[in-house]
């Protein structure tokens, strides 16, 4: 490389299209377009890869953890829904009055409550 | 009293433009200056650039204002003086005090290009505005980055065969990186005398990829490649966005040196914006000092386009070998694109292996507005900044590959 280099800098001027120093350019710049898209490819597939272990150390290997970690704790005793076996007319009452008056700009439609909930 | 008047009148610039034989020349840059404040202020094409490119030629080419004085940066001149021998490289510390002493506003600016000193502050701003997550999180599209240089080196072999030196070709194929920065960098270190043509060349075509690549990205791919829809991209975690800086940073400099300006520059700022605790450094690079860098690189750069060096035969094989390696560029990233296509079984679309040509975020764009024409639902951009920032490594690589073996 370093006589092509030596040549293409310090005789340039005797290089004539279709001389043998032209071709001995050509040569050197097919050799420059190889090696220098070569040399692309082969830091970016570096790149490539790197950022492949980025996938497996940064994500998938925290989000495996996350989930095992998720499936040995102990699962919360689940909160057991009480419901009412009387009902409260007053608190029934209560209530109608209350979604009466948030849907009265809705046209005063008609409505039953059915059940509800103590917390 | 009268023969002051006429001394006075002997030092306009209108009696200069007169009596100078070649002044049809300063007509031609002035109509040149107004094309391109046309392109830049009508149809703002790339104007934060070409604007001031534009002036900064315009300035350089008023007759006696003498603001700019190429000759200073190079060789020829000191040897003429005496100050070097024949065949020897001036200093830059002699260039430095010629400027200082002799020099006007512009050829003080125009150090900051010479130093290497503007591209790498503008790629700080660039790395602080970029968001590296599609490209962290497809890293596949690295490869498209790749491919999209093709058009560098490959215009790099034909201006070798339309009779350039090795290192004029590589400022001229550097051009297909479609990005600014890079290519000043390279060219001030390799051709500086190609400086003016090779920037208002890199700038005019980045500002035209709108119109340059959609005709090769449908003669290239079919209705249907066109039309595939890409899977979501994965969340990538801020871990991820800190380590990738450092680790782009040393795999590429460990291999190609010469690209550490760029790269280095590329991706502190990018750390500036994703470590979160730099937030006025982000902002700074992003803002007051990317467009004060700017406003110094385009006025100064523009400037190196005289009427002497402008107006010649080169310039429009360099203009010619500009567009055939941004054409090439956008080739090579649609082959790669359509390659991947086909290996990953119809999942990548192939347009955006056109944004592999650098141009951030333009070139994503483009690759956007052809897929939806295809399909208004499909939503390509943020699959196509993949290959955009990659393209931007790329070119900085490309750029490192040049200046090892040129230089």
């Amino acid at each position: 490389m370093n006589t092509l280099l030596e040549i293409t800098k310090d005789q340039y001027s005797s290089v004539t299209i279709g001389g043998d120093n032209w071709l001995e350019m050509l040569a050197f710049g097919a050799k420059i377009l190889l090696i220098g898209i070569g040399t692309v490819f082969a830091v970016l597939a570096l790149i490539w890869g790197a950022l492949t272990l980025f996938k497996i150390f940064f994500h998938d290997l925290p989000a495996k953890r996350a989930a095992q970690k998720k499936a040995e704790e102990p699962e919360a005793p689940a909160v057991q829904e009480t419901v009412e076996e009387t009902s409260d007319d007053e608190l029934i009452a209560v209530l109608a009055a209350a979604i009466a008056a948030a849907e009265a700009d809705a046209g005063g439609k008609k409505f039953r409550v059915v059940s509800f909930k103590r917390n | 009293m009268k023969e002051d008047i006429l001394n006075f009148l002997g030092t306009t610039g209108i009696s200069r433009l007169i009596s100078d034989h070649d002044w049809w020349k300063y007509l031609i840059m002035y109509a040149i200056v107004g094309v391109l404040v046309y392109l830049a202020v009508v149809k703002k094409f790339e104007p934060l650039l070409l604007l001031p490119i534009a002036f900064g030629m315009f300035l350089a080419n008023l007759p006696g204002a003498e603001l700019m004085h190429l000759e200073y940066f190079f060789d020829d001149y000191y040897i003429a003086k005496g100050v070097v021998d024949e065949g020897a490289h001036a200093s830059m510390w002699t260039i430095i005090q010629e400027v200082v002493n002799n020099g006007g506003l512009l050829d003080i600016l125009y150090l900051g290009v010479k130093l290497g000193i503007y591209p790498s502050l503008i790629f700080l701003g660039v790395g602080a505005m970029t968001d590296f997550s599609p490209l962290i999180s497809n890293p596949k599209s690295l490869l498209m980055g790749a491919g999209a240089q093709f058009g560098v080196f490959a215009a790099f072999f034909f201006a070798l065969i339309l009779g350039f030196t090795p290192m004029q070709a590589g400022a001229i194929g550097i051009i297909g990186g479609a990005d600014g920065p890079t290519a000043i960098l390279v060219t001030k270190e390799l051709a500086p005398e190609l400086l003016g043509a090779i920037a208002i060349a890199a700038y005019s075509y980045m500002a035209l990829i709108p119109i340059i690549q959609p005709p090769f990205m449908k003669l290239l791919t079919t209705k249907k490649e066109r039309a595939i829809k890409m899977t979501n991209l994965r969340p990538v975690s801020k871990l991820e966005k800190v380590v990738f800086p450092i680790v782009v940073t040393l795999l590429v400099v460990m291999i190609v040196k010469d690209a550490a300006p760029l790269i280095g520059f590329l991706m502190l700022g990018n750390l500036f914006n994703v470590s979160g605790v730099t937030d006025r450094l982000s902002k700074t690079a992003q803002n007051e000092l990317c467009n004060i860098v700017t406003i110094f690189l385009g006025v100064s750069v523009g400037a190196t386009a005289n009427a002497a060096n402008f107006l010649t035969f080169q310039t429009i094989k360099i203009i010619v070998l500009g567009l055939f390696a941004f054409m090439l560029s956008t080739v090579g990233g649609l082959l790669t694109g359509k390659i991947m296509c086909k290996i990953s079984g119809g999942k990548i679309n192939p347009l955006i292996g056109s944004a592999g040509v650098s141009a951030v975020p333009m070139a994503a764009r483009v690759a956007q507005d052809v897929g939806r024409k295809e399909d208004p639902s499909n939503f390509l951009l943020m699959h196509a900044m993949g290959p955009n920032v990659a393209g931007v490594i790329g070119s900085a690589v490309a750029a490192g590959v040049f200046l090892s073996f040129l230089r």
